[in-house]
């Protein structure tokens, strides 16, 4: 599996104005392998925050699991959707799983002091929609969509 | 023995008085509506609708109760797990009125809490099974005690009353989704669309994820039709997911009462498969009765009761929440 993200990654249709890099995944196992190598590019490039962008089921979460492991290691990372923040947090790594699928506008980001969390740990963002304009810049953009049941496309692009 | 307790933990602000084991009052304040009062719309995420709830919120009950503040002998407070900002006000709140009346406080776990709201059931046996089905949680535990909880098993993915929530949207139905899905589903037909169930061997833990994403796989291969099959269908595929946990979970641990608590047991179809399930294997079932399975402060009330029972010691006068 590894080895086939790997060819997916050299052959994927990269233009350097956008610097798309564009996936396909065959398994929500595969969907967290790809996580877990974003969490790499991370690390390296310090992004200071990822916006997920995709339908129910589309593996937002399942993604984000693998990047959260690979940064930290923790293994039970489950859906904020209802506490809309979880901290995730090894030595001096600090992870915000945000989602903000219940919120229905901006400016219920600063009802819980949501600028406050920038810049003090990686931000993971879910359902950031409803509130593009408060997305820090420079946050790079992950976009998945269905295929069929198990199959997803999955590109990565920066904002 | 009275005792109240108060619970801020995500978006209800609740506040319930018990002395020893009877009720007294249990104001839930997004029923209540009390933020009308302040002539605007709070927000109802935020933990300023908090703030601006809990303290009128607690006068009122007091008032209902027919007690003064100095009649409390002991609070209890929820500090984990939620929100961070909405915690806080709670524990800040029960912390300070604690400190000024010179009254014991206690910070409880909001899920061993909703277990708790079994508790007015005075014949349960130990040890027993519990399972929290919320909005925000699912998890199983092994009591050993009235207080002593061991976790055996939680979501790996969504909690239950998250993938109703989500099925609800994607079938265009109006927030909260769970109680409407459970309105779609009476008019539907729960073998008409095969949703297959997720089940995770040798583990107690729950997974609801995949049974959303095929809902959401057979609306966008086959359209809005037939909306109440799928509700339906779904129903029935949460439940017997979490009805084959409930097994496994009987074959480890053979007890004689199981303990139902979360949002989730309000609905009716979940609450009589669950009943019917556990009657035939001869295990007692506990379900609380609704308003008790919502996030409520009579809960937090009834587990401070126990812990103070247990011999317990109330925590410092300091404002700590873990919200993980």
């Amino acid at each position: 599996m590894e080895k086939k993200l790997k060819y997916a990654e050299k052959n994927s249709n990269t233009s350097p104005e956008k610097k798309l890099l564009c996936f396909k995944t065959n398994s929500s196992k595969s969907t967290e392998i790809l996580g877990r190598k974003l969490a790499q590019w991370i690390k390296k490039h310090k992004v200071v925050c990822v916006i997920f962008s995709g339908p129910f089921g589309s593996g937002k979460t399942t993604m984000i699991r693998g990047v959260i492991k690979g940064l930290t290691g923790i293994n039970n990372i489950t859906s904020p959707s209802f506490a809309i923040v979880n901290q995730y947090s090894k030595g001096k790594t600090t992870v915000y799983h945000f989602d903000f699928y219940r919120i229905t506008s901006a400016i219920e980001l600063e009802s819980f002091g949501f600028s406050e969390y920038i810049d003090s740990g990686l931000l993971l963002i879910e359902w950031p929609e409803v509130a593009m304009e408060k997305i820090p810049a420079k946050s790079i953009k992950v976009t998945l969509e269905f295929l069929d049941l198990k199959r997803r496309k999955i590109t990565i692009e920066l904002l | 023995m009275i005792i109240a307790g108060i619970e801020t933990s995500c978006d209800e602000t609740s506040v319930g008085i018990i002395d020893k084991s009877r009720v007294l009052v249990n104001l839930i304040a997004s029923q209540e509506k009390i933020h009308s009062k302040f002539g605007g719309i709070v927000p109802e995420l935020a933990s300023r609708a908090h703030l601006e709830k809990i303290i009128p919120l607690f006068q009122s009950a007091l008032k209902k109760a027919g007690i003064n503040t100095n009649q409390i002998d002991a609070f209890g407070v929820t500090n984990s797990p939620g929100l961070k900002g909405s915690l806080l006000i709670g524990v800040a709140f029960a912390q300070s009125i604690g400190y000024a009346l010179k009254k014991p406080v206690y910070n409880i776990c909001h899920l061993h809490a909703h277990i708790a709201a079994c508790y007015l059931n005075e014949n349960i046996t130990f040890p027993a099974l519990g399972l929290v089905i919320s909005g925000g949680h699912t998890s199983l535990f092994l009591l050993k005690s009235h207080t002593k909880f061991i976790s055996i098993g939680k979501t790996r993915d969504d909690a239950c009353g998250e993938a109703f929530d989500k099925v609800g949207r994607m079938l265009n139905l109006p927030f909260p989704g769970g109680a409407y899905v459970e309105k779609l589903a009476e008019k539907g037909d729960e073998n008409k669309i095969k949703i297959p169930e997720s089940y995770i061997r040798n583990s107690l833990d729950f997974s609801f994820s995949g049974i959303k994403t095929a809902v959401y796989y057979h609306i966008l291969k086959n359209g809005l039709n037939n909306t109440a099959d799928i509700a339906a269908s779904f129903q029935k595929a949460i439940s017997n997911s979490i009805l084959a946990k409930i097994d496994d979970a009987l074959m480890l641990y053979p007890v004689n009462y199981f303990l139902f608590g979360g949002g989730v047991l309000r609905n009716n179809y979940i609450r009589n498969r669950i009943k019917e399930h556990l009657a035939v294997r001869e295990i007692n079932t506990v379900i609380p009765e609704s308003n008790l399975c919502a996030d409520n402060g009579a809960m937090i009330a009834i587990l401070t009761k126990y812990l103070i029972l247990d011999g317990c010691k109330p925590q410092p006068y300091r404002i700590c929440v873990i919200p993980t």
